[in-house]
């Protein structure tokens, strides 16, 4: 082949790339259109007081370090969550600031001496802690191990079968555990649930609870909603229609404990121990033939702040794609397993190649398009066309995700608030999705050459039977 | 000439499936906005109907009207959801009420009406309508419903064959609450006991006595939801003979009379971790003093569950005070057993 060639090749190549991953996405979205039908119809009964009750008991764990700023009102929030029975353990991960201090004071805490049951390894449990004035809450002080050894700490001393990892500075629905708990109630079989993060900024809120839902006056956190309902959201349900959640996020995760502990907690040593477990799981329960379910629930669980500057946004994806390439390459075995059905035929392949490896296509893609054209290489109907497809098929995508948003929850009520996200729906692909990709790009370069979060440790992974 | 005659066919092609993407993404955002002011005008119209009959509603609390607004076909479905609403609020008489509104309002034609729609959404309406107004001549229908794959729709349907006649209801019902997992056990035991122990408890005590292994334990969690005790005497018979740690647990968790403390002693040693634990609950349920030193040495047992509720236990026997359990805390050299003792007794000081 000569550069000619080549070039015709490429420019080919990355044309039908954008055009691959846009369909990708596109028929996830038609997935979750009918997973949403028949979610929606269920939800139709979901006031009506005889279709609720028996809810299981929950452990609700927080894993925190140097949150003295968030942590009370955090835990406050939680105590008054709109749940029959559960316990909050904060695990304090040797925090240097005033976190346990101030925990101690606001909820009268005393020292309780607990059998501590170390079912995962972990670094160790100083002391537990009891609340004088809420008999729910228990703090445990442990030796700084990172978060995923936090989570393992609150795992070791939680009571309920279930329990919920939740970020400190997390931002729950009043009801969101309740709709998290319904997937455990309604399929035996459920091991973790999980919901996408809705963007609190500009919303109202009270007491810890969001009372009036807002559109942010920032344009790029509103462009993060709708990059968010487009991947996030409606992609997951997808997903979770086929049994193949690869991520139930580090915010807001409900598991069943006594499968989390068989599959050895989480991993420590890791940035992206959430998307990590939910491999790992994956990977154990195929394995052994066990059957088991993993749902995403997309009503409105919890909330958080989006980044408002470039600058924190960046870090944030930077950190994303780090995670994921952590994630994905610690538990390569799952990829094309002959027992892992849709989880290792579809969507592992499937995120390595869109969400992995994806930025890097698409930077690559947009700089051979736009270099070649600048340098006379590639005619201008050729990029014309490229413009066309990538940026057309991300606004259809987008669009999608936005219907299946006014077919289901329509959070956003006021008709100037549809306006404005169709107005993002357009503007979303001139200029921040390729910088958000550059981003990932970025990330993607530096976990593969500077890797400065090598895991220091590792959980034993079962080996595949013969 | 033409702009595209500028591009050779296969990219002509994708020029055109470019211009089609868009063209669709415009269509899309078009259905949005439609969509939109659909649910406006859908929000107003449930509006509009909850002004006009709540104030109807609250009188029929009292005697129903002589006179009724007419309920014009396209505000069918949201005055069924507002009806249905209303009824899953009240409690005994006010529900009978409020049925015989609907019967004077002629709610069971909507019903039967709606049932016909491919709607889910309005069949699950009038499924749950029905149910309510305990319409007996639908009980054909509903019957034929509980046997449809859609599991929220056959449940309601289960759910309504049981306000009809919870008696009548069991005997076909009760084969498919074991055999239907996808219907989750709380709602069926809500149903149960929203049916009441009087209604419920013959056929399931029958229906425990006569189940397999695998069935026992979720058939036992019915009757327990129907706050009955009338299935003592079949789980003693079954616990006397059972082998499966399933069928032994659930039994063991049912015990409530203190006349059966030897049966429960017996378990403690079973091989089961979760045998062990339910009999050692079962002790602490319904044990008395002389059953302190039976509880000693599960203090001991290798599963923290085992050694926790023993010590719970203990701790909870009538007439065994905290410096006893101090005592015998003192007394034993199992770091294990002491340990958990430290808690339970922290936990009984701080309750």
């Amino acid at each position: 082949m000569n550069w000619t060639d080549w070039i015709t090749f490429l420019q080919w190549f990355f044309l039908l790339y954008f055009i691959g991953v846009n369909s990708g996405y596109i028929l996830l979205n038609l997935l979750s259109l009918r997973a949403l039908r028949t979610y929606m119809e269920a939800r139709s009964l979901d006031d009506m007081p005889a279709y609720s009750g028996y809810e299981p008991p929950v452990s609700i764990i927080i894993p925190a370090y140097n949150e003295e700023a968030t942590i009370v009102a955090t835990v406050r929030t939680l105590l008054d969550l709109d749940y029959p029975e559960f316990e909050v353990v904060v695990v304090n991960d040797g925090s240097q600031d005033n976190t346990f201090a101030i925990l101690q004071r606001e909820f009268s805490l005393v020292f309780f001496p607990e059998a501590y049951w170390q079912r995962i390894k972990g670094k160790g449990v100083r002391a537990i802690y009891r609340s004088a004035t809420s008999p729910n809450l228990r703090v445990i002080e442990k030796e700084n191990g990172g978060k995923a050894d936090a989570l393992n700490a609150g795992i070791n001393a939680s009571r309920y079968p279930l329990f919920c990892a939740v970020d400190a500075d997390s931002i729950l629905q009043r009801d969101g555990l309740r709709r998290a708990v319904q997937p455990f109630l309604e399929n035996p079989i459920t091991v973790a649930s999980g919901g996408a993060v809705r963007i609190a900024n500009d919303c109202g809120l009270k007491d810890g609870f969001i009372t009036s839902i807002a559109l942010p006056k920032s344009w790029l956190a509103l462009m993060q909603i709708v990059e968010s309902q487009r991947t996030f959201l409606f992609g997951a349900m997808g997903w979770s229609a086929l049994n193949a959640v690869l991520i139930v996020s580090g915010a807001f995760g409900l598991f069943r404990k006594e499968t989390v502990i068989e599959a050895g907690g989480y991993l420590t040593g890791t940035s992206g121990e959430d998307m990590e477990l939910i491999l790992r799981l994956h990977y154990m329960l195929r394995v052994k033939g066990r059957p088991y379910h993993i749902t995403f629930v997309p009503d409105p669980i919890f909330w958080s702040m989006a980044p408002e500057t470039s600058r924190a946004l960046k870090a944030k994806r930077l950190g994303w794609q780090r995670r994921l390439a952590e994630s994905l390459s610690l538990n390569m075995p799952l990829l094309f397993n002959r027992k892992g059905a849709t989880v290792s035929w579809l969507a592992f392949p499937f995120v390595t190649i869109f969400e992995w490896l994806g930025p890097m296509f698409e930077v690559m893609g947009y700089i051979f398009m736009i270099s070649g054209f600048a340098l006379g290489l590639i005619s201008w109907q050729v990029f014309a066309v490229f413009l066309l497809v990538a940026i057309g098929f991300g606004m259809l995508l987008s669009g999608i995700a936005l219907l299946l948003e006014e077919l289901s929850f329509h959070i956003y009520h006021k008709p100037t608030q549809l306006v404005k996200l169709l107005i993002a729906v357009l503007l979303e692909n001139f200029g921040y999705r390729q910088r958000v990709s550059l981003w990932r790009f970025i990330g993607l370069m530096r976990w593969l050459f500077n890797r400065t979060h090598e895991p220091k440790e590792t959980v034993e992974i079962p080996a595949v039977e013969a | 000439m033409s702009f595209a005659a500028y591009f050779d066919p296969l990219l002509k092609f994708m020029l055109w499936f470019g211009l089609a993407i868009v063209g669709i993404t415009l269509l899309l955002l078009v259905q949005t906005v439609l969509l939109r002011m659909q649910l406006i005008l859908r929000q107003r119209r449930e509006q509009r109907l909850i002004k006009q009959w709540q104030p109807l509603f609250d009188q029929s609390m009292t005697a129903v009207p002589q006179i009724l607004p007419r309920i014009a076909k396209s505000d069918r479905h949201a005055f069924i959801r507002i009806w249905n609403h209303a009824q899953e609020s009240l409690r005994g008489e006010s529900k009978h009420k409020l049925n015989q509104l609907g019967w004077a309002c002629g709610m069971n034609h909507v019903a039967h009406q709606l049932l016909k729609q491919n709607n889910m959404r309005a069949r699950l309406m009038a499924v749950t309508a029905l149910g309510h107004l305990q319409e007996k001549n639908a009980w054909a229908k509903l019957e034929r419903i509980t046997n449809d794959p859609h599991p929220l729709l056959s449940l309601a349907a289960a759910r309504a064959l049981m306000q009809i006649d919870a008696r009548e209801a069991l005997t076909e019902l009760l084969p498919l609450f074991t055999r239907r997992h996808d219907w989750p056990l709380n709602k069926i035991a809500n149903m149960v006991n929203e049916a009441g122990p009087d209604a419920v408890t013959g056929p399931l005590t029958q229906a425990v006595e006569l189940a397999a292994p695998e069935e026992f334990p979720r058939l036992l969690r019915l009757l327990e939801a129907a706050h009955s005790d009338q299935a003592l005497p079949a789980v003693r018979r079954i616990l006397q003979s059972a082998s499966d740690d399933r069928v032994i647990s659930a039994c063991l968790q049912a015990l409530r009379d203190p006349d059966d403390v030897e049966l429960a002693r017996t378990y403690m040693r079973h091989p089961s971790w979760f045998v062990r634990v339910q009999a050692v609950n079962a002790l602490g349920r319904i044990g008395s003093k002389d059953d302190r030193d039976a509880l000693i040495a599960p203090l001991s047992d290798s599963v923290w569950w085992v050694r926790y509720r023993a010590a719970q236990a203990l701790a909870g026997l009538p007439q065994v005070t905290l410096d006893e359990v101090r005592q015998i805390r003192a007394s034993i050299t199992d770091r294990f057993a002491q340990d958990i003792l430290t808690q339970v007794i922290a936990e009984k000081q701080a309750a």
